[in-house]
């Protein structure tokens, strides 16, 4: 996926703006070069233009100096001299600078040669009539003569001559001028229709490559969302699947504890009844022997019997759905111990229950615990007197932990860690009945309920059963 | 009344048939014993109906011991039936049953029967249960005449 690096990202977008930015700088130079060349050609236009007064002023000190000449002669006033004199005054330097203005033309030049030397001519010819004049010489015959008019009439040529061809030059320049702003206005205007559509095009190449490349990272992340999604999905299908399994397993053991419960009682009940019909009906034509095994058969059937009860009541721990309420575990303690008593009332057991002990519970499952722990302690300390049996909590590191004690034979603590396996037994079945399956579901219910069981216990010094109930478990 | 109201037994299992009758025998409950071995059969006995027309006339048992377990109808539907007719339906029920399910006793006890009795293993016991039984139901107890409406 190249396009979605950063790095070549950084680098479309650079050239996308350095190429436009580079043609619009040289449009600008180009611009700017051509403009300079028409301030250029204004600049001599009006060079020219200045040249041309020259050429007037020049002429008109000419007209100045020839008329005061004419009007001394004519009336003898030396008032009329006085424009001659000052026009004399200024013609030198007025030629001058018609001569600085016209400097770098070699034609001009040439021209102002002519000019001095006619003027030159004139001004001699003037200062003879003048000199005539004053010495009362014959300068009217002079005059006749017509040598001032040609020489004037001559350096008037020139000057047109001179103003003409500086005309033609602005003329000329002027035809320049307007052909360059003419050229300036149409190449810039095309230049920049041109870079205008370069700039377009690149924009939209780039637009389009920017374009194809998100759009390439928004179908890889729509395809990774799909995947995702699809292996969601997958991932759900797999759980409703395992659920549906599990549910059918739960099904299936639950009609298999119901067929146990019920079809397997049955023929233990035949076992047991037909053994005790034989018994009433020909028990005296039995021998000792056979009364012996007709008992044992019959103890054997009862004992299956004890067996798949706690064996589904094992189960059903298990299985139950676990309820919370509050639970009076004194209560129900003195309730287990009463029936023992009825059961029993020979025995001589004292009972230390700590009072308003209320967990928050599964009030059936906590009086199934409280069935086999009690009834353990009352099975374990039938065999001495002063029977003790306590229930109580303590309190150790913020945690409750509720305590079953007895005073009974105890059992050996290296065998502790199968205490809580089902079938397990501490004692042997002539000592102290019992199927082994009673601490496996004291377990169970209460690690459903979240908390944890230990027992502490030494061989005929009594045992005690510790055990939390946390938080439920869902 | 001719002949004493007899008790009706709905049990598949001959071997419980059998020792229920010798428990019933043993604790000295006397009347006679009808036993049908499944919940059609429980029940046409009782509505007088199929192979047990004949007794559409008969009075209806004294007590009905009825197993959960049967073959083709069970012994909920069975209980079912026997309390939505009118005829039935104050007949004294008696669950008498293996399981200890909680979900009989209360399936049992909603479709309305009287008592649920687990059948113990010991036969000592059974017959035992089966002498409260014959005394509570048979001498004790009192049920309205079939047909009242209540």
């Amino acid at each position: 996926m190249p396009l979605t690096d950063p790095l070549h990202f950084r680098q479309l977008l650079l050239r996308a703006i350095l190429l436009p930015v580079g043609l619009l700088l040289l449009l600008a130079g180009g611009l700017l070069w051509t403009v300079s060349g028409l301030i250029e050609a204004q600049e001599k236009a009006r060079h020219y233009q200045v040249a041309l007064t020259r050429v007037e002023r020049v002429r008109q000190l000419l007209v100045d100096r020839e008329t005061g000449v004419r009007g001394y002669l004519l009336t003898g006033e030396p008032v009329f001299l006085e424009p001659y004199q000052a026009a004399g005054q200024r013609l030198p330097l007025a030629i001058e600078e018609l001569e600085r203005g016209l400097a770098g033309e070699p034609e001009q030049r040439v021209w102002m040669e002519e000019l001095r030397g006619r003027w030159r001519e004139w001004e001699r010819v003037a200062e003879e009539q003048l000199s005539l004049f004053r010495q009362r010489g014959d300068w009217m015959s002079l005059v006749r003569s017509g040598a001032g008019k040609a020489r004037m009439d001559a350096l008037r040529s020139t000057l047109d001559t001179i103003s003409t061809e500086e005309l033609q030059r602005a003329t000329l320049r002027g035809l320049e001028a307007e052909r360059a702003g003419r050229f300036v206005l149409l190449a810039g205007g095309l230049w920049t229709l041109a870079v205008g559509v370069l700039l377009a095009w690149l924009s939209r190449r780039q637009l389009i490559a920017l374009a194809r490349g998100y759009d390439a990272s928004l179908a890889q992340v729509r395809s990774q969302a799909d995947a995702l999604r699809a292996s969601e999905a997958r991932l759900e299908s797999r759980v409703a699947q395992r659920t549906l399994e599990l549910t059918v397993a739960n099904k299936e053991l639950e009609s298999f504890s119901y067929s146990v419960s019920h079809d397997l009682r049955s023929p233990l009940r035949a076992i047991d009844g037909f053994a005790q019909a034989l018994r009433e009906d020909d028990g005296e034509r039995l021998s000792p022997e056979g009364l012996r095994l007709l008992t044992r058969l019959q103890a054997a059937a009862t004992r299956m019997g004890q067996l798949i009860d706690d064996l589904l009541q094992l189960s059903r721990v298990t299985r139950a759905e676990l309820r919370r309420e509050p639970v009076d575990l004194s209560a129900i303690a003195a309730s287990v111990l009463q029936e023992w008593r009825q059961r029993e009332p020979g025995r001589d057991v004292t009972c230390s229950l700590q009072p308003g002990l209320t967990v928050q519970g599964d009030p059936r499952l906590l009086r199934v615990l409280l069935e086999n722990l009690l009834g353990n302690a009352w099975k374990f300390t039938s065999k001495r007197s002063g029977a003790l049996i306590e229930l109580f909590s303590e309190t150790a590191g913020g945690v409750t932990h509720y305590a079953v004690r007895d005073n009974g034979v105890g059992f050996d603590m290296a065998y502790a860690g199968k205490l809580f396996s089902p079938f397990q037994r501490m004692h042997k079945p002539s000592e102290f009945p019992g199927t082994g399956i009673g601490l496996a579901t004291v377990q169970r219910i209460v690690h459903r309920h979240g908390g944890e069981i230990s027992a502490q216990a030494t061989p005929g010094g009594g045992a005690t059963f510790r055990f939390t109930l946390q938080e439920a478990r869902p | 009344m001719s002949s004493p109201q007899s008790i009706l037994l709905v049990e598949d299992n001959p071997d419980d048939v059998d020792l229920t009758q010798r428990a019933f025998l043993r604790a000295g409950v006397t009347r006679p014993l009808e036993v049908v071995e499944d919940g059609m059969d429980a029940l046409d006995y009782l509505f007088g109906r199929g192979a047990f027309a004949y007794r559409a006339q008969e009075p209806l048992p004294a007590l009905v011991l009825l197993d959960l377990k049967l073959p083709r109808l069970d012994g909920h539907e069975v209980l079912r039936q026997i309390r939505a007719n009118p005829r039935t339906r104050f007949l004294p029920v008696v669950i008498l049953t293996s399981s200890d399910e909680e979900k009989d006793l209360v399936e049992s006890y909603s479709h309305g029967c009287n008592s649920y009795v687990r059948k113990p293993v010991s036969y000592t016991e059974f017959v035992e249960a089966a002498r409260q039984l014959g005394i509570y139901w048979l001498e004790l107890n009192r049920s309205p005449q079939p047909g009242v409406s209540g």
